[in-house]
């Protein structure tokens, strides 16, 4: 069963995805049926345009409309201009997208760190990732971003402090690799992001006391944990605005086998 | 089922106007071979927005009377050109 509602407002933005969708429609019809009917030729929409008789509304930084009704006879005009694009240019653009999204963070991934006015106030200038924020205030932008979008400066350092946090995956004790007396000890081995900061690797304790890092980087971390510290709540901080708590207990996987593992 | 009968989706009015310029062009293999290649047109739409199965549907037809009355929607514009190419 079909189900239907009739919104009394959508955003702008699902707006012209819906006229897309139509498009797109329209067009894989065509083609489709050039080809059940093996037609030499078939035809495809090359532009369109069209003037909407709209009320357009602002809601928390979002531009809404509805199309007029009867008699509203003082509804804006909007006039929306659509073209094909070729395939080269959707090549283009998908290589960029998925280089973007391979090393990047949304800022919608952020949880309540943004909430979605100040995103949609980023979003406006363009900065949609935490890469293209960080970018920004590397160039000594973050002032007139604040400006701009109407967010203080302390809040987008906030941000960009919480999203280069360092963030946990797993956390699992393993026998050191090397001769010696190291044999005898595990080593915790962390996996994550944003375990590396400016080449550095956080600051790690574990139960309130400072573990030594012995190998790090961007997504691993193998520690120097002593024999009380592989159970408890370990903490990670590249700087004291934003740390990662973690809880945890490898404390039977790094207890040495009861027959000395000599088998 | 929709809210608005009598409407159909944006589509559905570009994929008919294409099929009827689709009949002449099988229509015309006379020895002159003389094919249309493209047709323009600038059209007064109704248009509307539902969700359907959650999906916001865009509905844009044609006017269903001529004489317009106070219980009707304003007519919009909506110009497109279909052109011909190569079928894939």
């Amino acid at each position: 069963m079909t189900i239907t509602t009739a919104p009394r407002s959508v955003p702008l933005e699902d707006f012209i995805q819906a006229v897309q969708a139509q498009l797109d429609t329209a067009q894989a019809r065509m083609t489709l049926k050039a080809q059940n009917d093996k037609l030499p030729l078939t035809f495809a929409i090359r532009d369109i345009t069209m003037d909407l008789k709209a009320h357009v509304e602002m809601d928390r930084s979002e531009v809404r409309i509805r199309p007029a009704g009867p008699n509203e006879n003082d509804a804006s005009v909007l006039h929306l201009q659509f073209t094909a694009i070729t395939k080269p240019m959707i090549d283009e653009t998908a290589v960029q997208l998925a280089a973007e999204d391979a090393a990047d963070t949304p800022l919608e991934d952020l949880g309540d760190s943004l909430d979605e006015d100040e995103r949609r106030r980023l979003e406006w200038i363009g900065v949609r990732t935490v890469s293209q924020l960080n970018d920004m205030q590397k160039r000594g932008l973050g002032r007139s971003v604040g400006r701009i979008t109407n967010l203080p400066i302390s809040k987008l350092e906030n941000v960009l402090s919480h999203a280069a946090r360092p963030m946990v995956d797993d956390v699992r004790a393993e026998p050191a690799a090397g001769g010696g007396n190291d044999d005898l000890r595990a080593r915790l081995r962390v996996r994550g992001r944003n375990l590396l900061k400016d080449g550095n690797p956080p600051a790690v304790a574990i139960g309130g006391r400072p573990v030594g890092v012995l190998r790090a980087s961007e997504h691993e971390l193998l520690l120097d944990a002593d024999g009380e510290q592989f159970a408890g709540q370990m903490s990670l901080a590249h700087d004291p605005v934003a740390s990662t708590q973690i809880w945890f207990d490898e404390s039977a996987r790094a207890a040495p086998p009861m027959n000395g593992g000599l088998q | 089922m929709t809210l608005y009968p009598g409407r159909r989706p944006l589509a559905d009015l570009l994929v008919e106007f294409a099929d009827g310029i689709g009949d002449l062009t099988r229509g015309s293999t006379g020895p002159e071979g003389l094919r249309p290649v493209s047709l323009e047109c600038r059209l007064p739409v109704e248009s509307v927005v539902e969700f359907r199965n959650g999906e916001l549907t865009l509905l844009s037809d044609l006017p269903a009377t001529r004489m317009r009355t106070g219980f009707d929607r304003p007519v919009n514009r909506l110009s497109f050109t279909l052109a011909a190419e190569q079928a894939p």
